[in-house]
């Protein structure tokens, strides 16, 4: 596997709203991690050496997706308010909205900070991986 | 350790409560919410009967002294943690020194913070819940005050040390969601389930109808004790006597100025007014938070019924229970 297979399936993991990846074969393991607050790959590997490579960050739209399947919920059932709306100021790793999932209550967490311009899942949305809940006009310089 | 940091009385250390030395004269105690609490515990990993701490009186402020997960179930005290708002019925650790402030909630009395391996107080009796009137268990047999450092058991749960990124946690649906009882009318008015107690035949007819027909306030002298009731006056069709005899949380009696009496948690294990029902054992957590000032409504049931609520209150649980070992598989992070 070269580098430019890697970065491909980095991309793909990205895309998806992955968090990670592990790939292996006999004597040869590759994991790939997406951190979602520093938008920074990193690739390990058994047999390559570790290798980190920063994003240009910008200011742009980005869509927070779900990392498990399960039914959206934009309100916690004991408040009245949801956790977001559009024009809320939200920070990196805070909670957006719940992910029903019989009685768990999964969190769905901004990658990113920036300001909500579009709520895209609706309540009662029975969501699955990597689908777009909101999309954020993200911060970054 | 957690350090209490707020003025705020009233709080103590809690867990299932001491049900077995009623004979001996020694009043239950516990939480008056045991089902937040249970599942509090089930969220934390620790066993059903760890001791948290019941926040009654907001707000609430404590400080971690070390890395700690912890819980928050019972009332929606809108809590947050450095600037961060953290749901109701919801898991997550602090790092040490993180400062938790829980606020007064809009509906629910009762907030139960508990953390992976229990508030480690010594056991007496059995249980580490604090027995106020015997001013012993809990911490030093009283409520909390500022200042007071909490000793934490060691923990079962397997996030507790050593993760470098905090994630978000994740919560739980609450009992009072997934176990509803009565119409939909609001925060004001809480239903429970009666049977009728051994006096219950001795009321005048329409004394009855009131009771089970019409709302009863719950009045200002209402605490972990019981809570005092006003409504329509209940009488009896002949003055009664009775010998102080044993009773038990959930009992109402009715004393002679005719409104009703709900003993609870920290009630004397005796007592000699005639009891008209008894609040059944699945009910009683929605009494915990049930408060002041907000209304009661009494529905009749069997005792048959009342078993299987009790069913229904394990079901609830053993499903957290199965669920969230389900979801940590799947490699939660909290």
């Amino acid at each position: 596997m070269d580098l430019n297979e890697l970065q491909q399936l980095s991309t793909w993991l990205k895309a998806s709203g992955l968090g990670c990846l592990e790939l292996s074969r006999p004597g040869k393991t590759v994991k790939i991690y997406v951190s979602t607050d520093l938008d920074v790959e990193v690739i390990e590997s058994s047999d390559v050496e570790v290798q980190t490579k920063a994003v240009p960050t910008r200011s742009s739209l980005i869509d927070v997706k779900t990392k498990i399947a399960g039914i959206f919920l934009p309100t916690h059932p004991m408040r009245e308010t949801p956790f977001v709306s559009v024009g809320s100021r939200v920070q990196a790793n805070s909670i957006v909205g719940l992910l029903k999932i019989g009685c768990i209550y999964s969190p769905v967490v901004s990658s990113a900070a920036g300001i909500v311009r579009k709520v895209k899942a609706n309540s009662g949305d029975l969501l699955g991986y990597g689908e777009t809940v909101l999309t954020l006009e993200c911060e970054c310089e | 350790m957690i350090e209490i940091l707020s003025t705020a009385g009233m709080a103590s250390v809690q867990d299932i409560g001491r049900d077995n030395y009623l004979r001996y004269g020694v009043g239950n105690a516990g939480a008056m919410d045991r089902v937040a609490l249970i599942a509090g515990n089930i969220l934390l990993k620790n066993q059903d009967n760890a001791a948290a701490i019941e926040v009654v009186i907001f707000p609430f402020k404590v400080r971690f002294l070390e890395d700690t997960v912890y819980a928050l179930t019972g009332a929606d005290a809108n809590a947050e943690m450095d600037g961060e708002s953290i749901p109701p019925y919801w898991v997550r650790q602090a790092k040490r020194n993180q400062v938790l402030t829980l606020s007064a909630p809009r509906s629910g009395a009762r907030v139960y913070l508990g953390v992976a391996g229990g508030i480690d107080v010594p056991v007496v009796l059995g249980s580490r819940s604090t027995q106020l009137r015997g001013e012993f268990g809990g911490h030093q047999g009283r409520t909390l005050r500022q200042g007071d450092l909490l000793p934490v058991g060691s923990a079962q749960h397997p996030k507790s040390v050593g993760q470098a990124n905090l994630g978000p946690g994740f919560g739980i649906g609450p009992p009072q969601i997934s176990l509803p009882l009565g119409d939909a009318v609001g925060p004001s008015r809480t239903f429970v389930r009666v049977l009728p107690a051994a006096e219950y035949e001795y009321y005048e007819e329409e004394s009855l109808d009131l009771f089970w027909s019409t709302d009863w306030k719950i009045t200002s002298q209402s605490d972990r004790y019981g809570y005092r009731l006003a409504g329509n006056t209940l009488v009896p069709k002949r003055d009664m006597e009775l010998r102080s005899h044993g009773i038990v949380p959930g009992v109402i009696q009715v004393p002679h100025n005719g409104q009703p009496i709900i003993q609870l948690r920290d009630a004397q294990p005796s007592g000699g007014y005639p009891k008209i029902g008894t609040v059944i054992e699945a009910d009683l957590w929605r009494l915990g938070q049930a408060r002041p000032g907000s209304f009661l409504r009494f529905v009749e049931t069997s005792y048959e019924d009342a078993l299987l609520a009790s069913h229904a209150v394990r079901d609830y649980l053993n499903r957290l229970r199965r669920l969230t070992d389900l979801y940590d598989l799947c490699g939660a992070q909290i």
